[in-house]
Formats: structure tokens, C-alpha cells, sequence
């Protein structure tokens, strides 16, 4: 990839730059690029997993030091939170299951220590969701403040309700049912996703670990926003840095992502992780996944967009045409989650509707 | 170097083209803008700050622009970007001053979290300082600057940094900020303290800065011991009054102060706790800055 203006922070978050070698004018870009990245807090922990932390010079010591104090807040609340979620879900019979960053964090990913997010995301049987919703309820959970439409919206044709809000904790939850739109052309089916939950602790169940790296894939790469881009692709590196540890079956992987109908975002993930961050892939694996899916628009094509979304936020790494590749993604984006006549009529309410209803609910 | 070794238009031209690379207490920033007003507010307020423009690492990029867009035309705005982000709403160009403090309080507070960070004012003297946490208007920038007038190191008018370590208040020397009637008061109180360029019709009202003695900024670097946590309180005509207070309103008041104390968890209570320990805690009401400065020297002598 266009790389080298961000090799470092790369090399130095997978093991292949060791700290030693930094010099202090690239320890500045690592930083402000560790930043705006929000991966600090991870390199922090990686650097003191290799013992290397020492080699860090004082003065960028403590933009670690100070990160890692700010995710050791997050897993703090994170904890506390889910103390309050068990009973409810155990008197529903439900299994309390995380997604994402609070899942890869919580069953204790090495790949993952450091790491800070703003919501945390759990998945739930379709049916138990209004059950689920209403004893919530009970607890001080409440939907956030959403039109009729917006509710619609979620209920109808998204894979997630509206968010709820804790009252006086403002702690944010986000509800799935699966993994993609309802409405989405790609058609994982979602039972397939509960049949292989794992018990990670105690009445806390993640997805599998082959359905957790699709799901980090699906994530990023069917999305309509890239602001996390850099840090969900590094989840998803380190995800397969970490069942390399064990024994790993690569056929696997791709015969689930078939099954899931998933072949397309495991694509893009496998291709520029490996470009990004190394990630030791077996080319054959990137190969077979491009015959079965290959872009409509040519690869090159999508390279420019992704490679312009997928770098740090940061003006150093800034390339010509990332503002248009944002909104080229976030278009195609809202294709890949809606067939045509409903994002049409999608978009003409938001653009037009939406607005007016705000007015007049505000009046 | 220091930014007074550059002549005003120097000082500009650095800023505009490469940027300024600045010591502020513990950290460098390396700040770009092409206004003016920030140049000249640097120059003023900031004479005895160190200027390394080789240096490599820098704590926080900042940049202060003219926003672009046809609303510039009619109002022109100024905003505050860190690391490439923008934090906080634009403001008119006349508070530019104004915009660059804040900025620089905010990359501190919302960043350096190996400090507890309280929103308070904190002087010392005979190696003893005070922290004066306090709600805004209460006078807390006032008695700062007056007991700083009379020869009282400063370690923050705004920020005061507790190290979680080892509990020392780490300085943080930049202009004090007064607002409102307070300029005057200053202006009397102290005829030759150098003040900026006044910005009016902030949030806050109208906000000036003064710049702090050469002394506190060169001994930016020493830490001080907290002896005292003083709540003060201006009262027209009231007569000087000093009460003690118990160290646990003490230490509740400094945890509502506090930017990051529930961020920081057991760090925070740590750190603040065995500050409160090896403190005494006051509240003094007065109104008269001379009184006041009397009482505060025989507290510390």
C-alpha cells in the first residue's frame, strides 16, 4: 500500500519494527497517528508484551503511559456493566453474547489489550429481542430518542435496533440479530451464527472464533463509515495472528465464509490486512477468495478508495481524493445494505423528511 | 532559545511557515497559525518560553486558521485543530487569543492523563503551595494573579497537575486568565503586569490574559509540595474571614474539580489522597486583595 508514511506504527503494532530502531522524529508521526487511530492504548500493551517499553525514549513514554490509563477505563466499565447485564439476561434464558471490540477484549485477545471502544455491542436471538427489550427496561435502559421512522428503520430493514441509553450511566448498547442488514444483498443466515457461540467466561459468550474474524471483516469493509478503518483492520490482523497460535484450518475459514455467503468481505479483509500489517496469509487463500469474488469495478479501482479510508485520519498520511473516496464508500455502502428502490426512498426521507420532522417536533 | 529573542515579526513569520516549536510546563507544542493575533499574543504572553525548532518529538500539533468558507466573508471565524482534528466550535477572529488558550488547556487535559488534572489555581511560596479549586467567578484567578503580583511563584492559574507518582503538583506556568471586572481589578492592583489583547463577548464574557514572572516559567520544571487546599471567595464588603475546612470536603471538592478523577480510578484516589493528607484545607472570604495576600503569607510562613 501507499505505506511507507505510516510503516512505522504498523511494524512497531505487529512485532516487525522493534522500538529500539525508532528514531524520536519517527516516534512524532507514530504518535499523532497512534492517535488519531485510537490504537495508543494497544501499542502500549504490545510494546510491553515484547519487553521493549524500556526502549521507548521518555518523552514519548508517557502518550502511552496515559492512553493504556484511558483503556484500563474502558475494560473498568465495560466489567461493571456486564456484572449488571448477566442476571437479566440469565432470568430470560438468554445468552449474554458480545460482539466486536467489547467481545475481542472481554474473552481476553491478546491481539486486543489496550483496546478502547464507545458502545458495546451484543447479539441476540430475533425472537428474545423485544422480551430482552422490555426487561431492560426495568434496569434503566431506554431507546435513544429516534423518529418513527428511525425506529422503523432499525426494526424493519437493519440488523440492530436503535441504540439503547442507560438513563444516569449514558452507557451506550447496541442490539443485533445478526451480522448484516436485513435488507443487504449478501444473505448470512443468522442461526448459523448462534449454533457456534463460545463460552469465553462465566455467562459471557462470544461468536466462534472463525465467525468473529468474518464478522470483523463484514464489519469494516460492508460499512458506509471508515472512521475506525485502521483499527478494525488491525482487530482483524490480530485475530489471525491469534488463531495461528493454534492449530488453524485455512479451508475452514473459506468454506464458512461460503456458507455465511461472506466470501466478499473476508476478500477485502484478507488482502489489505496482508498489504497493511503483513499479516502471514497464504497467498493461495487471498487467490482462491478473488476467484470465487472478484469486484465488479476492477481491483485497482478499489484499491484507490480503500487505501484512502483505510489510512489513519491524519494529514501526514493524507492522500489526494480521500474526502471523495469517503463518500464513494459511504455510497456503495448504502447500495451493498439496501436494494435500490428502498435506498432511494431511504435517502429522499432523510434528506427531506427527516429534517422538517425535527423542526416541528422541536416547535 | 527563548520567543523573545525574536523580534514580534520574526515570531510571526516561524509561526506562519514551520510553526513554533514551544515549551509549556512539562510539554512542547509546536504551534502553526498565520494570524496576527496569535503572534502577537505569543509574543506578549509568552517572552520567556523556550523555542527548540529543531526539536523532533512534539507533544501537541496544534493549528489556529481562519475557518474557510463563504460565512468567512461576513463573520470571520478562527479554529482550533489538534492532531487534524477539530475539537470545539469555531470562534471570530477577535478571540483568537482566547482560542489558543483554551486549545492548549483542553490538549492538556484531555490528553495528559499521568497527571490528576484539577480545574483550579495553584501558587507557591517557602516551598508550600496552594491549590485553589473553585467554580468560575469565585475570585480564584484574582487571588492567583494578585498573590502572584507580589512575588508568589505560579504553577497554574487554570490546570493544576497532580503527578499520580508521587503526588507533586507539576507547574504548568502559562498566562493567567481574567475575566470581566477582574481586568480592571489587575490593571489597578498590579499597574505593571502585561496583559494581551482583550477578547470580548466569549462565553465567559470578556476574557484578557496576563503573562506570568520570568521567575515561575524558568523554574517550570520543579515540582512543588501542596501544604494547603484554600476555597476562596470574594464578597463585596466582607470582612476577611479563614475558616478551616475537613479534609474530607477537602477531598470531595477536589474530586468535583477534577477532569479525569473517575477516568484515572484508583490512581486518582491515590494521588489525592495522600495530597489531602499533608495538607491543611481553608475557606477564605474576603474583599480585599491585600487582606487577603497577608492572610495567605502567614499561612505559608
Amino acid at each position: 500500500m501507499t505505506a511507507n508514511k505510516f510503516k512505522v506504527l504498523c511494524g512497531l503494532l505487529t512485532g516487525d519494527c522493534a522500538a529500539k530502531d525508532v528514531s524520536l522524529a519517527q516516534w512524532n508521526l507514530v504518535v499523532q497517528q497512534g492517535r488519531s487511530t485510537h490504537v495508543l492504548s494497544m501499542l502500549y500493551y504490545r510494546l510491553k508484551q515484547r519487553e521493549q517499553l524500556l526502549d521507548v525514549p521518555k518523552v514519548v513514554m508517557w502518550h502511552l503511559e496515559a492512553a493504556s490509563i484511558v483503556s484500563e477505563k474502558y475494560l473498568r466499565d465495560t466489567r461493571s456493566e456486564i456484572k449488571r447485564f448477566l442476571p437479566v439476561f440469565a432470568s430470560l434464558g438468554v445468552k449474554f453474547t458480545l460482539l466486536k471490540g467489547a467481545a475481542y477484549v472481554i474473552s481476553d485477545k491478546p491481539c486486543a489489550k489496550g483496546r478502547t471502544f464507545s458502545d458495546i455491542d451484543l447479539l441476540v436471538p430475533k425472537e428474545n429481542i423485544d422480551r430482552l427489550e422490555a426487561a431492560l427496561q426495568w434496569h434503566g435502559w431506554a431507546s435513544s430518542n429516534q423518529s418513527a421512522y428511525d425506529q422503523r428503520y432499525y426494526r424493519d430493514w437493519m440488523h440492530e435496533i436503535p441504540p439503547l441509553v442507560h438513563i444516569k450511566r449514558h452507557t451506550v448498547i447496541d442490539i443485533h440479530h445478526t451480522i448484516l442488514p436485513l435488507t443487504a444483498s449478501l444473505k448470512p443466515v443468522a442461526s448459523n451464527l448462534f449454533a457456534g457461540l463460545q463460552e469465553v467466561e462465566d455467562g459471557v459468550w462470544t461468536l466462534s472464533d472463525i465467525d468473529m474474524l468474518l464478522h470483523s471483516a463484514t464489519h469494516l469493509f460492508m460499512d458506509t463509515e471508515f472512521d475506525h478503518a485502521f483499527r478494525d483492520l488491525l482487530d482483524f490482523d490480530g485475530l489471525i495472528r491469534d488463531v495461528l497460535t493454534r492449530e488453524f484450518d485455512w479451508q475452514a475459514l473459506l468454506v464458512r465464509a461460503r456458507e455465511m455467503d461472506l466470501i466478499q468481505p473476508l476478500y477485502y479483509a484478507l488482502r489489505y490486512s496482508r498489504r497493511m500489517f503483513n499479516t502471514p496469509i497464504p497467498l493461495d487463500i487471498v487467490t482462491s477468495c478473488e476467484q470465487e469474488w472478484a469486484p465488479m469495478l476492477t481491483a485497482g479501482f478499489m484499491d484507490v478508495l480503500f487505501n484512502r479510508v483505510i489510512m489513519p485520519p491524519h494529514n501526514s498520511a493524507r492522500l489526494a481524493g480521500t474526502a471523495l473516496a469517503r463518500k464513494l464508500l459511504f455510497i456503495r455502502g448504502h447500495y451493498l445494505r439496501m436494494p435500490f428502490g428502498l435506498l432511494i426512498r431511504h435517502l429522499f426521507h432523510k434528506a427531506f423528511i427527516s429534517p422538517n420532522e425535527k423542526e416541528s417536533s422541536a416547535a | 532559545m527563548i520567543v523573545s529573542d525574536f523580534s514580534v515579526d520574526e515570531c510571526a513569520d516561524q509561526l506562519a511557515c514551520d510553526g513554533l516549536r514551544l515549551n509549556v510546563g512539562p510539554f512542547w507544542c509546536h504551534i502553526r497559525s498565520s494570524l496576527p493575533l496569535v503572534a502577537s499574543h505569543i509574543y506578549q504572553l509568552y517572552p520567556d518560553a523556550i523555542i527548540d525548532q529543531d526539536r523532533a518529538f512534539v507533544d501537541f500539533p496544534i493549528q489556529i486558521s481562519r475557518k474557510s468558507g463563504m460565512r468567512g466573508w461576513v463573520k470571520p471565524l478562527v479554529e482550533f485543530t489538534f492532531n487534524g482534528n477539530v475539537p470545539f466550535t469555531p470562534l471570530s477572529l477577535n478571540q483568537s487569543p482566547a482560542l489558543t488558550e483554551w486549545g492548549i488547556n483542553w490538549c492538556v487535559s484531555a490528553h495528559a492523563h499521568q497527571y490528576l488534572i484539577l480545574h483550579a489555581a495553584a501558587v507557591e511560596k517557602n516551598n508550600k503551595a496552594i491549590i485553589m479549586p473553585a467554580p468560575s467567578g469565585s475570585g480564584k484567578s484574582t487571588l492567583c494573579t494578585a498573590l502572584v503580583a507580589r512575588g508568589w511563584r505560579l504553577l497554574s492559574d487554570e490546570l493544576t497537575m497532580i503527578s499520580i507518582k508521587n503526588s507533586m503538583l507539576q507547574p504548568l506556568p502559562k498566562p493567567m486568565s481574567l475575566k470581566n471586572e477582574s481586568i480592571q481589578v489587575i490593571q489597578e492592583f498590579w499597574p505593571e503586569s502585561v496583559f494581551g489583547h482583550v477578547c470580548t463577548d466569549t462565553l465567559k464574557g470578556s476574557v484578557a490574559h496576563v503573562k506570568p514572572p520570568t521567575e515561575s516559567v524558568k523554574r517550570s520544571s520543579e515540582e512543588a509540595k501542596a501544604a494547603i487546599v484554600l476555597f476562596p471567595q470574594y464578597q463585596a464588603d466582607a470582612v476577611l474571614q479563614l475558616k478551616s475546612k475537613e479534609k474530607a470536603y477537602a477531598y470531595m471538592s477536589l474530586v468535583e474539580n477534577a477532569f479525569n478523577y473517575h477516568l484515572l480510578g484508583s490512581h486518582a484516589f491515590h494521588a489525592l489522597s495522600s495530597l489531602v493528607q499533608q495538607s491543611d484545607a481553608y475557606e477564605l472570604t474576603y474583599s480585599d486583595l491585600n487582606d487577603a495576600i497577608s492572610q495567605l503569607e502567614l499561612l505559608v510562613s
